[in-house]
């Protein structure tokens, strides 16, 4: 900390007011957005590192993917609402916390749906795909990085609500880790993403509720 | 850079005028922010004070780290929301932090502390052998009204009832018996 109980507080006030520079009214965006973008790059190149799907290129034109995709933004833009208010201080949620349940929700309607149209034989193997252990581990994983970066952003802003922000944040790495384990993931049922890819998306915010009065002390 | 502020803001409500006072100084009003940090500590001053009735040093120390915040952090203002509230999450949230630290280097102090603690009750059981060693010296009805008054803490009138001696006799002896001790040793009587 700069202030030292030896300095006066009006020479404080004069050494602060040199200077001054007129404040952008989007910073907090400003700052978000770009904690996203490398949050972003960082988990792409991991996956592009470890080997994209082999059939990347016929997947961008399949529904399940873009299912995927679609799940996993409307959970990244909806955590980075909130983001955006709980950097501030004093700012509630309110019913916007609310927020990021409603594609979890949306997506758990569609999987309880289809899976009650299959044949009950090949229920268990449609929502467990091939990797629904892995999954979860691979998100949580990938998102440790993207994590890092958007609490050191918000350590830069002002949160007050620790423990909401962290969650928030860790909620929004989680699925900027999802969107990029796409390019990676061919698993294509609703259930398993409803499931599996839920959870992967949680882990970093429960970390975040737990650790965010340690993880984003300013 | 420095604009002067227009007189409107003046005499008005405090919302009103720092958030005014704010408003500019993210413009870049050097001399609008420099009032407006300036209020602010007088405000901000009293919080602090309020709460934390102990240690200037301490009050002033979070003022001043308040108003940094304040200043580092003024792009979290939402210009939409009131002012005051706003500066108040700061300040609330600058109180939290610091006492939670300071809870924490209570708990290292009496850690580190627990012999000097230990001590320090034994040196109290001392003092307590020493005072019986003292009314040794006193006269029994003396003692006894010593005893009874200041160190079980009776009113004269339950001392007077214990001892089976007048009221008036237990305010002498006390006088009497304290003056006695501290011409023997030298000590104030209090």
């Amino acid at each position: 900390m700069a202030t030292g109980t030896d300095m006066r507080t009006d020479e404080l006030i004069n050494s602060l007011t040199q200077n001054l520079q007129p404040t952008p009214k989007d910073m907090i965006a400003r700052l978000l957005n770009w904690a996203a973008l490398v949050g972003l790059a960082i988990a792409v190149l991991i996956i592009v590192l470890v080997g994209v799907r082999k059939d990347l290129n016929a997947a961008l034109f399949s529904w399940p993917f873009w299912m995927k995709w679609t799940y996993t933004i409307s959970m990244a833009l909806t955590a980075y609402l909130l983001c955006e208010r709980l950097a501030r201080p004093g700012m509630k949620l309110g019913w916007l916390a609310i927020l990021p349940l409603l594609p979890a929700a949306l997506l758990a309607f569609m999987a309880v749906r289809t899976q009650l149209h299959l044949p009950s034989d090949a229920r268990m193997a449609t929502w467990m795909g091939h990797s629904a252990t892995l999954c979860p581990i691979y998100i949580g994983a990938l998102s440790i990085p993207v994590f890092a970066v958007l609490c050191r952003t918000l350590r830069r802003a002002a949160p007050t609500d620790l423990r909401t922000a962290a969650c928030a944040a860790g909620l929004m790495s989680g699925a900027i880790a999802a969107f990029a384990y796409c390019l990676l993931c061919n698993e294509s049922s609703v259930s398993f993403v409803a499931t599996w890819y839920t959870l992967g998306m949680s882990m970093p915010a429960l970390l975040g509720a737990v650790f965010g009065n340690t993880l984003l002390r300013w | 850079m420095s604009r002067s502020i227009p007189a409107s803001t003046v005499l008005q409500s405090v919302e009103t005028q720092l958030r005014e006072l704010m408003l500019l100084g993210l413009q870049g009003n050097a001399q609008a922010h420099g009032k407006l940090l300036t209020d602010l500590s007088q405000l901000l001053r009293k919080f602090f004070q309020r709460r934390l009735s102990y240690e200037h040093a301490e009050v002033e120390d979070l003022v001043q780290e308040t108003l940094l915040a304040i200043h580092t952090r003024r792009a979290t203002y939402d210009p939409t929301q009131a002012f005051t509230a706003w500066a108040y999450a700061v300040a609330r949230y600058k109180l939290i932090d610091y006492l939670r630290r300071q809870r924490l280097r209570i708990t290292i102090n009496i850690d580190d502390c627990s012999e000097l603690f230990g001590v320090e009750v034994m040196a109290a059981e001392d003092a307590s052998r020493d005072v019986e060693e003292l009314l040794a010296e006193l006269p029994a009805a003396q003692r006894a009204a010593i005893q009874l008054t200041r160190i079980e803490g009776l009113s004269v009138e339950e001392a007077a009832a214990r001892s089976g001696q007048s009221v008036s006799g237990i305010k002498v002896g006390v006088h009497r018996g304290l003056k006695k001790l501290s011409a023997l040793f030298g000590a104030d009587d209090q």
